[in-house]
């Protein structure tokens, strides 16, 4: 564990932020889990949690991935993970043209598209990490963001 | 080119190296009795579904319709590996054939219960059972 995280006191450390940068390939997709998944361990999380944790990302991640591929863009996808003393969270951000979330989307049974109304990883992120937040960033593009709490000391 | 970046105090880079894979996903298929029995290891995303669904494809093509996808050496699937499995079974459907699942790992069995899907296809816990033997 980092120096920056260890107490005297015992404290759990909080207010790290690690971020990767990833060509927007799908074969980079399990880096982008193994880097949910390091993050997640670090932060404490239970093993079924950090498994959902890299799914979730991977979910938000192919996404994103996606989006940058339909419009074009070569830059870099960003995971970005926040520990904070009661929780972890994980943003994904890109670049792409955007989508319009409904509140409640259903998930269908027909092969997903990326995280639109009805798809199957929205309906998995969703199931899996209830505070997940989707919005809009100023310039260009989505920020998918999911908040796992960690345990308590 | 990968790159990770640490924020806060310390801050040094790490690069995956070049032609490097770090997922991959074996597909093997033989035969046991009248089904084709698809041992799949390895994770399943939206970079490695395609070659799953490449197989499952030609056993239709080859008119094998019923078809078992041995899951227990998969370590993780997401909608892009349900999805390819949901259309593998609409090919089986339209011949009147099945596709059945052998699976008892919680990677995929967490995914198939949050989207109901352990409720559309068939779940065994042996290549054995799924076959009926």
């Amino acid at each position: 564990m980092p120096e920056s995280l260890q107490r005297d006191d015992g404290a759990r450390g909080s207010g790290d932020e690690l971020t990767i940068s990833i060509p927007p390939k799908a074969e980079h997709l399990g880096l982008a889990r193994m880097f949910a998944g390091q993050v997640a361990r670090h932060a404490g999380l239970i093993e079924d949690d950090v498994e959902d944790m890299k799914v979730a990302v991977s979910e938000a991640a192919g996404n994103a991935i996606r989006a940058h591929g339909d419009a074009g863009i070569d830059d870099s996808i960003v995971l970005r993970a926040r520990i904070e003393r009661e929780s972890l969270t994980i943003d994904v951000v890109d670049r792409g043209p955007g989508f319009d979330v409904v509140a409640d989307a259903a998930g269908d049974l027909t092969p997903p598209h990326g995280l639109h109304e009805g798809s199957l990883g929205l309906t998995l992120i969703r199931a899996l990490f209830p505070k997940v937040e989707i919005v809009r960033n100023q310039t260009a593009g989505m920020t998918v963001s999911v908040t796992a709490d960690r345990p308590p000391l | 080119m990968a790159s990770v970046g640490f924020g806060f105090r310390d801050a040094w880079v790490l690069r995956a190296p070049k032609g490097v894979s770090v997922i991959d996903l074996v597909v093997r298929s033989r035969t046991e009795g009248d089904h084709a029995v698809l041992d799949v290891e390895g994770e399943v995303d939206m970079f490695t579904a395609p070659k799953l669904r490449e197989k499952i494809v030609q056993l239709v093509d080859e008119g094998r319709y019923r078809i078992v996808v041995n899951l227990e050496g998969v370590t993780f699937m997401d909608s892009t590996g349900l999805g390819t499995l949901v259309g593998g079974l609409k090919r089986v459907k339209e011949h009147d054939g099945v596709l059945a699942l052998v699976c008892t790992n919680r990677p995929v069995l967490r995914v198939l219960g949050i989207t109901g899907l352990n409720n559309v296809f068939p779940v065994h816990d042996s290549v054995d059972q799924a076959v009926g033997r």
